[in-house]
C-alpha cells in the first residue's frame, strides 16, 4: 500500500515535471494555445476525523503552503504538480493499545506534502464553463518525540503522521464578468491517514498504528478567480464539507476550510 | 539466598490480617447505616464510553480570556468578528463564556481564538464531573482507593493526606474490569455468602487443605483480601474493590490459623493458573527459599498469569513467595505515603519488609474491607480494618487485573512493568528512584490505566 502510494505520487511528479522540461526545451516551438503556470498557494482546512471504528473523533487543523506548476497540454485539459510544507494537529488523538496508553496534545506537527492536481473542462455553454477537476496530495510529517510526563521513570513517545487526500468532482464557472470568474465546486473528497506512536518507557516498549479518515467524502466548494492582469490571478476559495455524526458517540457538524493561491502563466 | 528446602516442614508465616483488625466494634455500631440513608447518598450511575481525561465539553461553547488592556467595545468587535455571542462574564478573571455558531466547531473555535493577539487563552467549556460512581456507603473510608484527607479508622484515628492514594476513581472511569477476567485469592478462602462477595466468586474453589472443592474461609484472612481486590462494587453494599466487574478464584491453601504447607501453595498456584486465573493473590510468605515453590511461580508466569506476594511484616529481608523473580513483591504505605511502621496491638511495632526484590508499593495500613459475618457476630457490619503488606498486595492484584482485562494481548512482564513505571515515587525525597524499600513506588491506577497526556511542554 505505501509502495504504491509513493508510486503514484512519483508518478504524477515526473508527469508534472516532464511537462515544465518540455515547456522550456521547447518554447519555441510551442503548440498552438498551450498555456503553462506557476504560482504559490496558501491553505487552510479543518477536518473532522474519526478512527477506532468511527467510535472515536477529533479534528484535525491543517495549513499548507504550496508551490504549484502547470501546463494546458491539451486544450481544456490542464495538469499540474504540488510541493509544499503542511502543518497538521493531531490533538485529542488517544492511543490505547500502547502498554501505557496515551493522549496526543502536542499540536502540530509539520512536514512535506506533495502532489498531483488536474483539470478539464469538457463542455462550454453560453458564459458558463464545466470541468471535472481531480487533485492528490500527500503529507508526509516530520518524526517527532516527546517525554511521557508521571512516571517513576523516563518515558518517551515517538510519533510520525502521514495522510493523504482526493479531490475528484465537476466544477462549474461563469465566465460573464470581465475580470472575475466564480465558479462552484462539488466533489468526492476522501481524506485518509495514519498516525504512528513509538512508546519507550525504561525496558517497555509499544508500537501503536492509529489509521483515520476524514468524516466527510463529500465537498462544496465556492470560490472565485480574479485577473489581476492578462498573466496573473488570484483564486480564494471557501470549502464546506459536511459530514454524519456516529450513533451515539458525536454528532454531526461542518469542516470548512479556505485557499488562497496567486498563479503566473505564460 | 535461594536454599533447597524440604517442603513438607516449612509452614508458612502469614501475615496475620486477622491480628490486626482492629477491635472497634464502636465503629461497627457507628458505621450501621439504614437502606433508606443510603439512597439518599447514592451518585447517579452513569454509561460512561471510555473518555481520555480531558474529551468532554460543552457543545457550542468556549472560554476566553482577553488582555486586560482591552475596552468592552474593542471585546465586543472581535467577539462579532468571530461570530460568537457572549453568554456570561466573570469580570474579575476578564474570562468570557462565549457561544458558537453551529456552522464551527467549538475546536476550531479556540483555535481561531488562540491565534488572536489579543486572547491569553481560549478553552471549551470543559465538563467535570463525580469520577467515582460508586454508592458503596463505607467507600468514603476507603482512603487507598480515594483519600481526601479524611479521618482514617475508628473515631479519633489520624485524617489522611489527600492524594496519598492509587487514584482509583478516575481509572475506573477507564475501566471497571470484567467477569472475563479473574484474581486468584491463594489464602484461607473467602466467605462465599459474604454480602460483598457473593456475586464475585467464580465458583466454590479448591480446598487444599482439606482437599475438597470447598474454599470456604475459617479465618477471616481470605476474605478481607478478597474485598480489596474485588468485592462487588456500586451495590449499595459495604466497600468498593479495586477491580469493581473481576471475579474471584477462591482457592484454599491455609488452614484457619493461617498457616499452610508449601506443598498447598504449590498445588494451588497450578490449580488457579490451570483454573482461568489471570492473576494470584498471595498474601502470604515464609521465610524458607523452596525451588519447589519457585518452580510453581514460573508455571503460573509460563501461564501468562500474573503472581503478586506480600512483602511481609517483619522489617526483614522481602518473603517467599514474593522475593522470587517471577512474583510481583508489594511492600505498604499508610495514608500519607509513608512506608509504614504497622502498630501491633501486643505493643511491638511491625514495618513492612525491605529488599531489592520489592516491586511497588500500595497502602496497607488501617485499610477497610470485608470480613466474614461470623467474625465479629451478627450484630455487627461484616467489615473491619486491617493492616500488613497482605492488605496492600490485593490493590495491585487488582490493578493486574484492571490492565490485564482492558488490554488482554499485554504479557505478564508488559503488565508488571506498567504497574512498576507508573507508580508514584512517593519517598524520591529520602531513596529517589527504585529502592528497597517501596520499590518503584507507590502504584497509581490513574497512570497505569488511563491515558496519560503528551504535550508540546513535554518534548
Amino acid at each position: 500500500m505505501k509502495k504504491r502510494c509513493i508510486a503514484f505520487n512519483l508518478l504524477i511528479l515526473f508527469l508534472g515535471l516532464t511537462c515544465l522540461s518540455y515547456a522550456q526545451t521547447e518554447s519555441e516551438d510551442l503548440p498552438l494555445g498551450m498555456i503553462f503556470g506557476v504560482g504559490v498557494g496558501a491553505e487552510y482546512f479543518s477536518q473532522t476525523i474519526s478512527w477506532d471504528d468511527d467510535t472515536q473523533k477529533s479534528s484535525m487543523p491543517t495549513f499548507l503552503i504550496t508551490l504549484n506548476a502547470d501546463v494546458e497540454i491539451i486544450d481544456g485539459l490542464i495538469l499540474g504538480a504540488i510541493v509544499g510544507y503542511a502543518s497538521s494537529k493531531f490533538n485529542d488523538m488517544v492511543f490505547r493499545e500502547l502498554p501505557v496508553s496515551l493522549e496526543y496534545q502536542a499540536g502540530s506537527i509539520g512536514g512535506f506534502a506533495f502532489g498531483a492536481e488536474a483539470q478539464y473542462t469538457f463542455f462550454s455553454t453560453y458564459d458558463f464553463d464545466i470541468s471535472a477537476v481531480g487533485q492528490y496530495l500527500f503529507y508526509s510529517g516530520a518524526t517527532k518525540d516527546w517525554a511521557i510526563p508521571g512516571l517513576a521513570v523516563e518515558g518517551t513517545a515517538q510519533g510520525k503522521p502521514k495522510w493523504t487526500r482526493a479531490v475528484l468532482g465537476l466544477c462549474i464557472e461563469y465566465a460573464g464578468f470581465d475580470d472575475l470568474y466564480p465558479y462552484l465546486t462539488a466533489a468526492y473528497s476522501p481524506l485518509s491517514g495514519r498516525m504512528e506512536l513509538d512508546e519507550s518507557i525504561d525496558s517497555l516498549t509499544g508500537n501503536e498504528k492509529k489509521d483515520f479518515s476524514g468524516r466527510s467524502n463529500f465537498m462544496l466548494g465556492l470560490g472565485g478567480l480574479y485577473e489581476l492582469t492578462d498573466s496573473i490571478g488570484i483564486t480564494a476559495e471557501i470549502d464546506l464539507k459536511p459530514y454524519s455524526g456516529s450513533g451515539d458517540y458525536y454528532d454531526g457538524g461542518i469542516d470548512f476550510g479556505v485557499v488562497v493561491k496567486v498563479r503566473y502563466e505564460f | 539466598m535461594r536454599k533447597k528446602t524440604t517442603l513438607t516442614l516449612l509452614l508458612v508465616s502469614v501475615c496475620l490480617i486477622s491480628q490486626g483488625f482492629q477491635s472497634g466494634k464502636e465503629d461497627q455500631r457507628t458505621r450501621r447505616i439504614s437502606g433508606s440513608d443510603l439512597r439518599e447518598v447514592r451518585f447517579g450511575t452513569k454509561i460512561h464510553l471510555r473518555q481520555s481525561r480531558s474529551q468532554e465539553f460543552m457543545p457550542g461553547q468556549v472560554l476566553v480570556k482577553f488582555k486586560p488592556a482591552l475596552s468592552e467595545t474593542e471585546i465586543a468587535t472581535i467577539l462579532a468578528a468571530y461570530k460568537t455571542d457572549k453568554i456570561s462574564q466573570i469580570p474579575e478573571l476578564n474570562i468570557y463564556q462565549l457561544r458558537v455558531p453551529e456552522s464551527f466547531s467549538v475546536e476550531d473555535t479556540v483555535y481561531a481564538y488562540s491565534m488572536h493577539p489579543d486572547v491569553e487563552f481560549a478553552e471549551p467549556n470543559y465538563i467535570a464531573r463525580i469520577a467515582a460512581d460508586t454508592n458503596d456507603p463505607l467507600f468514603i473510608h476507603q482512603y487507598a482507593l480515594h483519600n481526601t484527607g479524611q479521618s482514617i479508622g475508628v473515631p479519633g484515628s489520624p485524617t489522611g493526606r489527600a492524594s496519598a492514594d492509587i487514584k482509583a476513581p478516575p481509572a475506573w472511569e477507564e475501566t471497571k474490569g470484567s467477569s472475563e477476567t479473574v484474581i486468584a485469592i491463594l489464602d484461607t478462602g473467602i466467605q462465599l455468602l459474604h454480602p460483598d462477595l457473593q456475586a464475585q466468586a467464580v465458583s466454590g474453589g479448591r480446598d487444599f487443605v482439606n482437599n475438597d472443592f470447598d474454599a470456604e474461609d475459617d479465618n477471616g484472612h481470605g476474605t478481607f483480601v478478597a474485598g480489596i481486590a474485588a468485592a462487588q462494587t456500586n451495590n449499595a453494599e459495604g466497600v468498593a474493590g479495586v477491580s469493581w466487574d473481576c471475579r474471584i478464584l477462591p482457592v484454599k491453601i491455609l488452614d484457619e490459623d493461617g498457616s499452610g504447607l508449601y506443598s498447598w501453595i504449590i498445588d494451588g498456584i497450578r490449580w488457579a493458573a490451570d483454573n482461568g486465573a489471570d492473576v494470584i493473590n498471595l498474601s502470604l510468605g515464609g521465610a524458607g527459599d523452596s525451588e519447589a515453590l519457585e518452580a510453581a511461580i514460573d508455571y503460573a508466569v509460563s501461564h501468562d498469569v500474573l503472581c503478586v506476594a506480600a512483602a511481609g511484616n517483619d522489617a526483614e529481608p522481602v518473603l517467599f513467595p514474593a522475593a522470587y523473580d517471577g512474583c510481583m513483591a508489594v511492600a505498604a504505605t499508610n495514608y500519607n505515603d509513608e512506608r509504614v511502621t504497622f502498630d501491633n496491638s501486643s505493643g511491638g511495632s511491625w514495618e513492612s519488609n525491605y529488599g531489592p526484590e520489592i516491586d511497588v508499593a500500595a497502602p496497607g495500613e488501617r485499610i477497610l474491607s470485608c470480613i466474614p459475618t461470623w467474625f465479629f457476630g451478627p450484630e455487627f457490619i461484616p467489615y473491619a480494618y486491617g493492616f500488613g503488606t497482605s492488605a496492600a498486595t490485593p490493590h495491585v492484584a487488582g490493578l493486574a487485573a484492571l490492565i490485564t482485562d482492558l488490554k488482554p494481548w499485554l504479557s505478564v512482564d508488559q503488565i508488571r512493568k506498567i504497574i512498576q513505571y507508573t507508580a508514584d515515587d512517593v519517598n524520591s525525597g529520602t531513596d529517589p528512584g527504585k529502592d528497597d524499600f517501596l520499590g518503584y513506588g507507590r502504584i497509581n491506577m490513574e497512570n497505569a490505566l488511563v491515558p496519560i497526556k503528551i504535550s508540546s511542554a513535554s518534548n
